[in-house]
């Protein structure tokens, strides 16, 4: 008996410092995401005092370094854009708006902006048919958690539809009704898996032409701005398959930047 | 058939018949003339009469077509006697379609004598309308023009191109010929095997038009004809080498086919050699549009086109968008083809041009396209926005033309913010507290930093758990579904609940006799809750009523499931033991032989739950 009090105590003693250390564990993370989040205000911060006081490099490289650090997000990639259009890139800054629109379709000044820099690049940003057009006005991420709340609630419709029969008349339309949304969500879905697929990508070069063949020898169809967003079908070596309104052609790799 | 008759005015009038005498001198007088008798609703009427191949060997046969569109029934028409040509009526269609019903009356026309046969043309009165059918004229060639048939081809192709060359961006028609001698039977379906250029060149669907007949070298050939349209993207000369694959019907197999002595198959159609057929390579010349007279404003359309323009509201408030509307029609490229959009002004704020309505198909020929424009005034000083123009080159006349829209007067007030300040209302979104801002002419300023910053990877990293605790949902739902019908089961089956119910009540019974034990070692005590076990056991297992379980029964039942002579002896002692302590009182047991029969009933009743009873 004797024996095992004390084997008791020992566990209650061990499982105190186990506790002890799992705060002590929580404490840190929490100190160490503070500080994290810090840096990224601060390079934020000091990416926009840049652009204000035109040092559009510097501004550029500190937004950049958000983006690689896997803050690529509408706000840092819209002021990228900004930053880019301000020092003359126009294709990356098109690409920095594009990828900014892609997560934050129905932001206006996105939209603006991109249009602004679309029209000073003198192309015209692609029409998609309406359908598509509806489905990429919502974010994946978006899309993702709408199906993923409208899959919850079709399973506990049809939870209530198993487990309450008595209620059917209501559980069985609502389960429908939450099968239906499931289904929008997940066409929206495709639409963004059809994005990346076949990605959008930004020509970054001047005086690019759309050949018929993956050769530069090859017959030129159509020029394309700097900024000009094409479609990216294929990828052959060095080459890309592209397409842009009705014409179908080739454009070298090194002169395309996917949109992702 | 309904007789004819001819009026002195030549002109055709159709009635019906009252007497045989009537039609007999009618028919006797004049030979140009027929009769319609007429059943149908009073309303227009359109009438087409065709007559196909035109062009014919003696002994051969023509067809005639005369159909009324917008009818569902039509007379029997009886045509004139023509000399030399022999002309029987074969029957008439009814046809039910999008455009509405028709009815089609068909006769074989059988030239007797070579030479010209004119038909009509001829005047129809038509329930009181006058309806012109044109005259047709039929060749019909002796069969000594036949002579040189055996050095013609049997099957060749051509290609037919514009007379004139086209411009770039023009679309132009692209026929593709295909002739055959009258004796071969060609296959319904016909292949494009290619020989177009492969980039700068677009052809859209070809669709085959009616077959006609076409003299050649002084022979005659069924021509089929197919056509596409076509438009060329960059100025050239082109090589074009279609070749087309046509099945040949062979005639022997179709004679086999018709063997009384054969089988039959519906299903089997006439067996083909494919064969290809290459058109002799023609070269088109793309002219570039030109350079002289080109409008500034020119951006690349090539055709006719109309434009016109829509500017809605035009009394407003500084601030307030405008929606302008260009809608651009006609022939011609009009998939690429741009029309002018406002450009960003001193006196107001012009966003994109957004197209809307259906997109034409790239491969059109005409069509319509709609475009949307915002545009904000800035200033109240705004009275009118400026006309728009749209340059295009119309390739016919060789020129480029240029139409204009506007100017559209506007009355703008004052903003209520006061002065001219101007709120970006960005088209489609709403101007709200926060999301409005004083724009400039330039692009929107930086945004604010995000609320949340990312933090180890976001969703991406949890996707396992995520896609995890999904893939888990259907499992939970299956469980569910299934422990409800067990549930359900449960209460509609009272055999099936008290079997499942047999185990517990022994096992609690037996937890009493434990205690009993550990009480008392009374053997009335101990074997009181034994006995009500092994009776709750049976009674549930067996789904007896409470009184009807007794030893000799489930000895019986026991016995029946061959539990072995063994167990069927302990129990016979457990069933006597327990009358005996119960009933008499007179067994004195210790407790160790207690425990053993707790011990030993506990095992027979768990041998008892493993037997099929």
């Amino acid at each position: 008996m004797i024996k095992r009090s004390q084997n008791s105590g020992f566990r209650i003693q061990k499982r105190i410092v186990r506790f002890l250390g799992l705060i002590l564990l929580a404490a840190t993370a929490a100190l160490a995401a503070p500080e994290g989040v810090a840096s990224y205000e601060r390079t934020f911060a000091d990416a926009a005092r840049a652009y204000d006081e035109n040092r559009l490099p510097e501004a550029i490289a500190g937004f950049e370094t958000l983006a690689n650090a896997g803050q690529r997000m509408p706000e840092v990639l819209f002021n990228l854009g900004n930053a880019y259009y301000r020092n003359g890139n126009l294709g990356q800054a098109i690409l920095a708006y594009r990828q900014a629109q892609r997560l934050a379709p129905r932001d206006p000044d996105v939209r603006a902006n991109l249009g602004f820099a679309a029209q000073s690049a003198g192309i015209e940003l692609p029409a998609r048919n309406p359908l598509a057009a509806i489905l990429i006005d919502f974010s994946r991420a978006e899309w993702l958690a709408f199906g993923s709340a409208a899959f919850w609630l079709l399973f506990l419709a049809l939870a209530a539809w198993i487990g309450a029969p008595r209620f059917r008349f209501v559980s069985r339309p609502l389960a429908a009704v939450f099968a239906a949304l499931l289904l929008l969500a997940l066409a929206g879905a495709w639409a963004h898996r059809d994005l990346r697929q076949t990605p959008e990508g930004v020509v970054m070069t001047r005086d690019q032409k759309i050949l018929s063949g993956p050769l530069a020898t090859a017959t030129p169809l159509l020029a394309v701005p700097e900024g000009a967003i094409v479609r990216m079908l294929d990828v052959r070596g060095n080459w890309v398959e592209t397409e842009l309104g009705e014409t179908h052609g080739w454009l070298p790799a090194a002169a395309l930047t996917p949109v992702r | 058939m309904i007789p004819f008759r001819k009026y002195p005015n030549g002109r055709l009038e159709t009635r019906r018949p009252r007497f045989a005498s009537l039609a007999f001198f009618a028919r006797g007088i004049f030979a140009w003339a027929f009769v319609f008798a007429f059943v149908l609703a009073a309303r227009a009427t359109d009438v087409t009469f065709d007559v196909q191949p035109r062009l014919l060997n003696l002994g051969e046969t023509a067809q005639a077509t005369l159909v009324f569109h917008g009818v569902r029934s039509a007379p029997n028409v009886e045509f004139p006697q023509i000399p030399g040509l022999q002309i029987t009526g074969t029957g008439q269609q009814m046809q039910f379609g999008t455009g509405g019903s028709r009815v089609s009356l068909t006769y074989n026309l059988f030239p007797q004598k070579p030479g010209t046969h004119v038909i009509g043309p001829y005047e129809l009165e038509y329930n009181g309308e006058k309806i012109q059918i044109p005259q047709v004229t039929l060749e019909v060639r002796a069969p000594a023009g036949n002579a040189g048939a055996a050095t013609n081809e049997m099957i060749f192709a051509r290609i037919s191109l514009p007379d004139k060359p086209p411009y770039i961006h023009q679309v132009f028609d692209l026929v593709l010929n295909l002739y055959s001698l009258p004796g071969v039977e060609l296959a319904r379906d016909v292949n494009l095997l290619g020989g177009f250029p492969e980039s700068g060149f677009a052809v859209g669907n070809f669709e085959e038009l009616q077959t006609v007949r076409e003299e050649v070298d002084g022979q005659f050939y069924n021509l089929r004809r197919f056509r596409a349209k076509a438009r060329a993207l960059t100025a050239g000369t082109f090589d074009l080498r279609p070749a087309l694959r046509v099945g040949v019907v062979d005639p022997n197999q179709r004679q086999q086919r018709r063997d009384p002595f054969g089988f039959f198959d519906p299903f089997a159609g006439p067996s083909a050699t494919p064969v290809s057929v290459a058109a002799p390579p023609a070269k088109l010349t793309v002219l570039s549009i030109p350079e002289e007279g080109r409008p500034a404003d020119f951006a690349g359309a090539v055709g006719q086109f109309e434009f016109a323009m829509d500017v809605r509201p035009r009394d407003l408030k500084v601030g307030e968008p405008i929606t302008v509307t260009c809608r651009l029609r006609g022939a011609g490229n009009i998939a690429s083809a741009l029309p002018p959009a406002y450009r960003d002004a001193e006196a107001f704020k012009a966003y994109d041009a957004r197209q809307v309505g259906d997109v034409p198909d790239p491969a059109a020929g005409d069509g319509a396209k709609t475009f949307e424009q915002v545009v904000i005034p800035r200033t109240d000083a705004l009275k009118e926005l400026p006309a728009l123009r749209f340059s295009y080159f119309d390739p016919a006349a060789a020129q480029y033309r240029t139409v204009s829209a506007g100017p559209f007067p506007l009355t703008v007030h004052p903003s209520e913010n006061g002065g001219s300040a101007l709120l970006l209302q960005v088209p489609g979104g709403v101007a709200t507290g926060g999301g409005s801002l004083v724009l400039g002419s330039d692009i929107v300023y930086l945004k604010p930093a995000p609320a949340h910053w990312r933090n180890g990877g976001g969703l991406a990293a949890h996707a396992p758990l995520v896609i995890g605790l999904h893939a888990a949902a259907p499992f939970a739902l299956a469980g569910l579904f299934f422990a409800t019908r067990r549930r359900n089961r449960l209460a509609t089956d009272i055999a099936l609940a008290r079997r499942q119910k047999a185990p517990r009540s022994a096992r609690a019974n037996l937890r009493k006799a434990e205690a009993a034990l550990k009480e008392s070692a009374a053997p009335a005590a101990v074997f009181a809750p034994l006995a009500a076990a092994v009776a709750d056991y049976f009674g549930h297992r067996l789904n007896l009523p409470p009184g009807a379980v007794d030893a000799p029964l489930i000895l019986d039942k026991l016995r029946a499931a061959q539990i072995g002579e063994a167990a069927q002896a302990k129990w016979q002692a457990f069933f006597a033991l327990s009358e005996q302590i119960r009933f008499a009182s007179s067994s004195a047991l210790s407790r160790d032989e207690l425990e053993t029969w707790l011990a030993d009933v506990a095992a027979l009743l768990r041998k008892a739950e493993r037997v099929k009873l």
